[in-house]
């Protein structure tokens, strides 16, 4: 599956967005303040998801500010760590 | 809202159990010039966030029931009772509460219990039992057979004052006429592995306030009051080895797990303590600060200090302890108690290096002070802040013990 | 302390009046075992997306604050938000859910990979502190969590914040939250044959609710009634039966003699099949001594409600919710505790005009 997808499905159940679809979330939209909606106490849970997913990990605060900037920049963020 | 101005009320009696030892004197020593241990918890397998463990405190044989937090619990409020010269016999015909802080000693605590369900077994229901048994506040009214409110306060790291701060208003209003007001807490893996996948917990042992501070390091402890009227202590010619002069708590209302950065709530705090006590920052001889090693505790403390007091000297010894949760503020309300008797200021050991985004920093080196008045302040998850406004003891300001009792 | 709001709910339904209904069926059970508290109408006052991360027991204290809180601001208005309002949370076992939802996640992806979310939620003080900032209450807080009665010293610390000047009313809360495993390992314990651990209480099914009331001390024309007296730690062969709901000075003893009490009965707003309005007697929880059971006047409501720690505050808004309809009388919850000792609380209606 692809990570888009995978990222997707995590975040809706994990992050408990039950009223959305993975279809309703943008590849491009911020993941937080006014895109998702996502807080402060949710990037902790995306760290987690993330290397629980991936085995990727996120311990660099500005590394994770960059990667949390869109669902995008995220998935491009786990494709290059998983890159051989 | 700013509290009306109330009486002191006195300690007669002192215990304290924490990775820095076994007495309040053996701990003050040991964070004063000695050594705490430091390793990894028993759970573990990896020392990968080293924890601050007590020798196993005496006595031995503790029953099966029983929790580590209980038997911490225990360890200090024996000590306390001691140093308030009451014997075992006599608590039963005393009106005396427990008010007790704690997070771990309240908490549904049974990973094997619970593990074991989880696999589809049904395994034997002692860790219920102890569960049940171990419930702190209501363990140590039934251990001492004391007559009086059972209090656990459960506000995650301030618990502790808390307690302390609602047992003084007991004592005031004649709820009770004596009360062990203190925490306890054990390292439970389930808080330990928590505060790991928030990310708080430092590889290394703690270091509050440092510029290399990267997070808090967990640690065991109890510590109690003993709380007495000053009837109840005419009564049986004891004399005050404390005072409790005021207490605060306000909510930041701003997070649920990281405080207000510039301690709205803990102004609010210090505040009521200070309206309680009648004093303000020119009688502090020194703060004991919450100083956990996270970065963002210690910037929300120090940006509190730079805008309303920055030159009180400030004292950090949770790297002496870890950061006992529950237990914290009373561990350190001990502690304070002790410097001001001693006339000398704890050092706050494993901090090296200031932290020039700060620009705050706690004392290095023990040293002697003279003033009367210190406070003691925590901060919690939650956003709730509390602080404890504590006097010297009548043993050093007046060398004539109290009369005897007629 | 006055008692000027009032909600509540849980797995006996929603409000006072289903309160009162389940109250009617006793002895016999009020609520359906399993049932869970009705959280839906959160959903009308709060945006649905700001609560996805709240959990059930949260939910339960949110709703139920909310509509103390409408209930309290009726006619007297008043500003709930800053520094003038303090909350106190009672609790027996804590946010159950969120514990459990850690342990699963713990036990599931690993110890180095288990949810921030979950444990966080799981700290006790969590819930009061979410109320706080949904309220915007920056007053004093906090969070009371023991399984053996934390309902009486709860009570004291409003009391004593209102009585020290901390802040202007209280919200004080009690909440307990059923869990499948909470349900079955106490359903395991009062079926094990030494039930020196399993207390009285679990031989009714497990509950869960949440009841709030909102406490001051300043004069209101509106108002239930008052709670007072409050006495933890008490041994119960010095307790004066005769005279127990006789409350301490800072109530007035108003009670009605008990024909009185059966003429007022049917002109009650109360539900039709409500037989004897558990008015002006003894509310009792928790290991109640055989010779305190069989007392006449001695109501054990728990089978109302179900099996809950915080069932004291549960008898306090059964007496209540009657002070509307039936004014004039006081009451004493007697909650016996492990070691034996009794948390007392009093409670006297406000007499005369309220009466509909």
């Amino acid at each position: 599956m692809d990570i888009r997808e995978i990222l997707k499905r995590e975040i809706i159940k994990e992050l408990k967005l039950e009223d959305v679809s993975p279809e309703d979330i943008r590849d491009d939209a911020p993941l937080f303040g006014e895109g998702l909606g996502l807080d402060s106490l949710d990037a902790i849970e995306l760290v987690v998801l993330v290397q629980r997913n991936f085995g990727v990990a996120l311990d660099n605060a500005e590394e994770a500010r960059q990667a949390f900037a869109s669902l995008n920049s995220l998935a491009k963020f786990i494709e290059s760590r998983l890159a051989p | 809202m700013t509290p009306f101005a109330v009486e002191p009320v006195a300690a007669s009696g002192m215990g304290l159990v924490c990775a820095a030892g076994c007495g309040a004197q053996a701990a003050f020593a040991n964070v004063a010039g000695g050594e705490t241990a430091v390793g990894p918890p028993p759970f573990a397998a990896d020392n990968l966030y080293p924890v601050f463990l007590c020798a196993r405190p005496a006595p031995a044989n503790p029953p099966a029931e029983s929790s580590r937090t209980l038997e911490l619990a225990l360890c200090a409020a024996r000590e306390a009772l001691n140093s308030a010269q009451i014997d075992a016999e006599e608590i039963p015909k005393l009106r005396m509460g427990i008010a007790l802080g704690t997070s771990v000693g309240a908490s549904l605590d049974f990973l094997d219990f619970y593990s074991r369900t989880w696999a589809g077994a049904k395994p034997p229901l002692d860790e219920i039992d102890r569960y049940l048994f171990s419930s702190p506040a209501a363990a140590l009214r039934r251990a001492f057979s004391c007559k009086g409110p059972a209090l656990a306060v459960t506000n995650a790291c301030s618990s502790g004052v808390d307690a302390i701060g609602i047992a003084a208003a007991w004592i005031r209003s004649g709820l009770c006429d004596l009360a062990l007001a203190g925490g306890a807490d054990a390292v439970s893996p389930v808080t330990y592995f928590g505060f790991a996948s928030l990310r708080l917990l430092s590889t290394e042992a703690c270091r509050p306030f440092d510029a290399r501070r990267s997070g808090l390091s967990l640690g065991e402890g109890a510590a109690f009051l003993l709380l007495e009227s000053a009837a109840s202590r005419r009564r049986r010619g004891v004399a005050a080895q404390s005072f409790v002069l005021g207490y605060g708590t306000a909510t930041d209302a701003h997070h649920l797990t990281a405080p207000h950065p510039e301690g709205r709530g803990l102004k609010a705090a210090v505040e009521q303590s200070f309206a309680q006590s009648g004093l303000g920052w020119t009688d502090l001889a020194f703060v004991n600060v919450h100083g956990t090693g996270t970065k963002t505790n210690d910037a929300a403390e120090a940006a509190f200090f730079a805008a309303h007091c920055p030159d009180v000297p400030l004292s950090a010894t949770k790297g002496s302890t870890g950061h006992t949760l529950g237990a914290a503020g009373a561990v350190e309300a001990v502690l304070t108690a002790c410097c001001l008797n001693r006339g000398m200021l704890l050092p706050s050991r494993r901090f090296q290096e200031a932290d020039p985004e700060i620009g705050i920093a706690p004392v290095r080196e023990a040293f002697d002070i003279s003033g009367r008045f210190a406070l003691s302040q925590s901060l919690a998850f939650g956003g709730n802040n509390s602080a404890l406004l504590i006097g010297r003891g009548e043993t050093c300001l007046n060398p004539q013990p109290a009369p005897p009792a007629g | 302390m006055k008692v000027t709001g009032m909600a509540c709910l849980g797995s006996f339904g929603t409000g006072t009046r289903d309160l009162l209904s389940a109250c009617a069926a006793l002895p016999a059970f009020g609520f359906a075992e399993g049932r869970r508290a009705d959280t839906a109408a959160l959903s009308g006052l709060l945006p649905a997306r700001s609560l996805r991360q709240t959990d059930h027991f949260t939910r339960m204290a949110l709703l139920a604050v909310l509509k103390a809180v409408e209930d309290a601001q009726d006619e007297s208005g008043g500003d709930f938000s800053g520094g003038e309002t303090a909350i106190v949370l009672a609790s027996g076992y804590g946010p159950a859910s969120p514990t459990f939802d850690f342990l699963d996640s713990l036990l599931e992806y690993g110890e180095s990979m288990a949810s921030p979310l979950a444990f966080s939620r799981s700290v006790q003080n969590i819930p009061a502190a979410t109320l706080a900032m949904r309220l915007g209450l920056t007053g004093p807080c906090a969070t009371v969590c023991q399984w053996d009665n934390p309902v009486a010293p709860a009570l004291a610390i409003a009391e004593q914040w209102l009585r020290e000047g901390r802040a202007r009313r209280v919200l004080f809360g009690a909440v307990d939250e059923y869990t499948p495993f909470l349900a079955e390992t106490s359903a395991r314990l009062s079926a094990r044959k030494d039930a020196c651990a399993a207390e009285d209480r679990p031989r009714v099914p497990l509950g869960e609710g949440a009841v709030f009331f909102c406490l001051e001390n300043r004069d209101k024309s509106r108002f239930y009634g008052e709670i007072g007296g409050i006495e933890p730690g008490v041994e119960p062969e010095r307790i004066d039966l005769e005279n127990i709901a006789s409350p301490g000075k800072d109530l007035q003893r108003k009670s009605l003699p008990g024909d009185a009490r059966r003429r007022a009965s049917p002109a009650l707003n109360a539900p039709a099949d409500f037989p004897v309005p558990l008015w002006g007697e003894i509310f009792v929880s928790g290991r109640v001594p055989p010779e305190w059971a069989a007392r006449p006047g001695v109501i054990r409501a728990l089978p109302a409600y179900g099996n809950i720690p915080v069932a004291q505050a549960f008898d306090l808004a059964v007496f209540f919710a009657q002070a509307e309809t039936f004014p004039g009388g006081e009451t004493a919850c007697v909650h016996f505790g492990r070691d034996g000792l009794a948390d007392i609380v009093r409670a006297a209606g406000k007499s005369g005009e309220r009466a509909a």
